[in-house]
């Protein structure tokens, strides 16, 4: 924002500008800076006047010359000291993201637990992926912490989502041999994508301490090419899922 | 690091064999300025369809085809191009029409603009055309055209040298001046004035000219007029920084060096990026701040800012990509490295522009130190940078600065604010999202590009990371 007189100006500049300079001639400077360098440039042409003027003006604004008086913050969200995630786990959620989607909800579940909530821009996601999703919703705003509602409220497009349920509860876990068996059953499973999925989700919920037993045991199977590319995946699964839980016990590492 | 340099906005290709082997495409807007009225040009739309056309092609110098309409013969249709130059082609047709150019020509110039007319070599037919065409203009021309349209006695365009280039510019931007002030004096509210047609084609002469960014500009104020309702007070500047710049080239030979420089490249004048790597680096460790992408026409642009971690001066990566081909990721947000930095001719720092280069340089790791080593200031301080640079090079459109402010609402308006003063933001809502999660109503050092509709945020610089909020294509 300029000074007011300088403001004034500019509305007559422009208003000679789109009328133009043979029906409406520019005004004159308000005496200043801008004034001397216009009848510097001894021009007579007034629209070469009008030009030079408003070039002056437009440096101005851009440098904003006169700037606008401090603005109170906002209102802080609840005080809490949980810090962003540190970026090893968010490295987690990229590989979740990318091959082990269903570890999402545990990954949420975990960063509610920790002392941390996630950065940023992965909160702004979260959020914003969610707002159709309930069940989502209620864990992503759980991870985020008090500051979910603060910034739905101030950026209305994270969506206010439908009514978020209570935090979905998580199955009992598995042992080992209980996923190995359902592993073995799952053969009946014609179609091998609902049978990856089935077995991922059975994964998912396995006793965290058998994870690498099972990883173990799944890369030692002899078969056919067409479960060996869904063994590999499950083993991965196992391993990561392993190293994920691990590193929410430890956040000071 | 991979980066491509794009020319202006020719449709160019080459003739196999050809000793005048660049073709020079026309576009819409040049055949508009050919036809003798509005009207012709519109009658001649229907006869651009390719179908209508048999035998049809195009060289360096001419463009020729059969027109097969209702009448009992076809229509050959001969057209002469000086490429960019509406005012010296000449056309010939075998239609009754007295007109000069016929509907046929204009209406064939208008598929060949819209690639439907390939290229080829000249018949023999064709060619006796063009030379009585060539023989007609030269009884009427008493006086031998511009020195860049003349030729030699074997039909070569004479290659053209520096001066040449710079005499071209000249004419163009004292045309393109004066074409502006008529605007001015006309009124942007005329008709005549918010034609867009118009003001592509000015635009297009300034690309013939060899001012290709000043040509950019032009065309970014014409998408302003096509708004429905046009923010004429930042079209009327935009305007006046366009008219200074076209002044100032014109006058660049009384200019210090540096400033002369930045007029030039600020105008669309190509420095060779071998060039730039000649001259004299900036060696030391550089931090990458952030990074904004556009898109221009089917051109991806990405800026990508580095910080001397060593003086806090400031260097921008251009790079470029078609559509879909994907930016250089080279320098990821957040990184560091080791390296030479060389700049683009210019006057915002003493050794040249803002605009760079990298060389030689070590692998780009995660920065190791402290991130408020780049420096974050506040408000009142930022300003005092940015009048800095708009001293010195007053058409910059974006200035870079690190500030330490919240965003914050001033009445229905989202600010930049500390306790020294505030600064309207231009952000999108993700990005507001992701500064206004970072901050929760605290200062953070936040990078921005400091420009005319406000602070555009492009990175938050978090305790042991740097967020990226900068703009995609």
């Amino acid at each position: 924002m300029l000074e007011p007189d300088v403001d004034i100006t500019v509305d007559e500049l422009v208003t000679a500008a789109v009328l133009g300079t043979d029906r409406r001639p520019p005004p004159e400077a308000p005496p200043g800076p801008v004034h001397d360098l216009v009848a510097d440039s001894l021009l007579s042409d007034p629209a070469e006047r009008l030009l030079v003027h408003l070039g002056a003006i437009a440096v101005q604004h851009l440098a904003a010359a006169a700037p606008d008086p401090p603005v109170a913050p906002l209102p802080a969200p609840m005080v809490h000291d949980r810090r962003w995630c540190p970026v090893d786990v968010v490295e987690h959620w990229d590989r979740i993201v990318e091959e082990f989607a269903v570890l999402t909800d545990e990954w949420l579940s975990l960063v509610a637990a920790s002392p941390w909530h996630p950065p940023p821009d992965l909160a702004v996601d979260l959020l914003h992926r969610s707002r159709s999703d309930p069940d989502r919703r209620a864990l992503v705003t759980e991870a985020v912490g008090p500051m979910a509602g603060w910034l739905i409220d101030l950026v209305p497009v994270l969506g206010r989502g439908r009514t978020a349920r209570a935090i979905p509860v998580r199955p009992p876990p598995i042992g080992a041999d209980e996923i190995l068996r359902i592993v073995v059953e799952a053969v009946r499973i014609s179609s091998p994508a609902a049978r990856r999925t089935t077995l991922e989700r059975v994964l998912a919920t396995g006793a965290p301490e058998v994870l690498d037993e099972v990883a173990d045991r799944l890369e030692g199977v002899v078969c056919g090419s067409g479960w060996l590319a869904t063994l590999e995946h499950l083993g991965a699964l196992a391993r990561f899922r392993h190293r994920m839980i691990r590193r929410f016990a430890e956040p000071d590492r | 690091m991979r980066s491509t340099t794009i020319g202006p906005c020719t449709a160019e290709s080459t003739i196999p064999g050809s000793e005048h082997a660049r073709v020079v495409r026309w576009t819409d807007a040049d055949v508009a300025a050919f036809a003798p009225t509005p009207a012709a040009y519109r009658s001649a739309v229907p006869l651009a369809d390719p179908t209508r056309w048999r035998a049809a092609g195009a060289d360096h110098a001419a463009v020729w085809g059969r027109y097969i309409g209702s009448a009992s013969e076809p229509y050959d249709v001969t057209v002469v191009h000086a490429p960019g130059h509406a005012t010296t082609a000449r056309s010939g047709c075998t239609c009754p029409s007295r007109r000069v150019p016929c509907k046929h020509a204009l209406g064939l110039l208008m598929a060949w603009a819209h690639r439907d007319v390939p290229d080829g070599e000249r018949p023999p037919a064709v060619a006796r055309r063009v030379d009585r065409l060539d023989a007609a203009s030269l009884r009427r021309d008493a006086a031998p055209g511009p020195s860049a349209d003349r030729r030699t006695a074997d039909g070569r365009r004479p290659s053209a040298g520096r001066d040449d280039r710079m005499a071209k510019l000249a004419d163009g931007l004292d045309s393109f001046d004066r074409w502006l002030l008529d605007c001015i004096r006309l009124g942007l509210a005329d008709p005549a004035v918010r034609d867009p047609a118009a003001w592509e084609l000015a635009a297009s002469r300034l690309v013939d000219a060899g001012a290709g960014s000043l040509a950019n500009r032009v065309r970014r104020l014409a998408s302003v007029l096509e708004d429905q309702e046009p923010d004429l007070s930042r079209l009327a500047e935009e305007l006046a920084i366009v008219h200074l710049l076209a002044v100032a080239a014109r006058r660049s030979g009384s200019l210090p060096d540096g400033l002369a420089d930045a007029v030039a490249v600020a105008t669309g004048w190509q420095v060779r990026r071998t060039s730039v790597l000649d001259g004299v680096p900036e060696s030391g460790d550089w931090f990458v701040v952030g990074r904004h992408d556009t898109r221009e026409d089917r051109i991806e642009v990405r800026r990508t800012w580095l910080r001397s971690l060593t003086d806090r001066r400031w260097a921008m990566l251009l790079s470029f990509a078609a559509t879909g081909d994907g930016l250089d990721a080279s320098f990821p947000i957040g990184g560091w490295f080791r390296g030479d930095v060389f700049r683009y001719p210019g006057a915002t720092y003493p050794n040249g522009s803002v605009r760079a280069l990298v060389g030689t340089h070590g692998e780009v790791g995660a920065v190791d130190r402290p991130v408020d080593a780049i420096g974050a200031v506040d408000v009142t301080t930022a300003r005092a940078e940015v009048g800095r640079v708009l001293a010195r090079e007053p058409w910059t459109e974006r200035v870079p600065v690190v500030v330490d402010a919240s965003p914050t609402r001033a009445g229905r308006r989202w600010v930049l604010s500390d306790q020294t003063a505030s600064i309207p933001l231009d952000v999108a809502p993700r990005p507001l999202a992701v500064v206004l999660a970072a901050s929760q109503g605290r200062s953070i050092p936040i990078m921005v590009e400091w420009t005319r509709t406000g602070a555009v945020p492009v990175s938050v610089i978090g305790p042991d990371r740097v967020v990226d909020v900068g703009r995609r294509a």
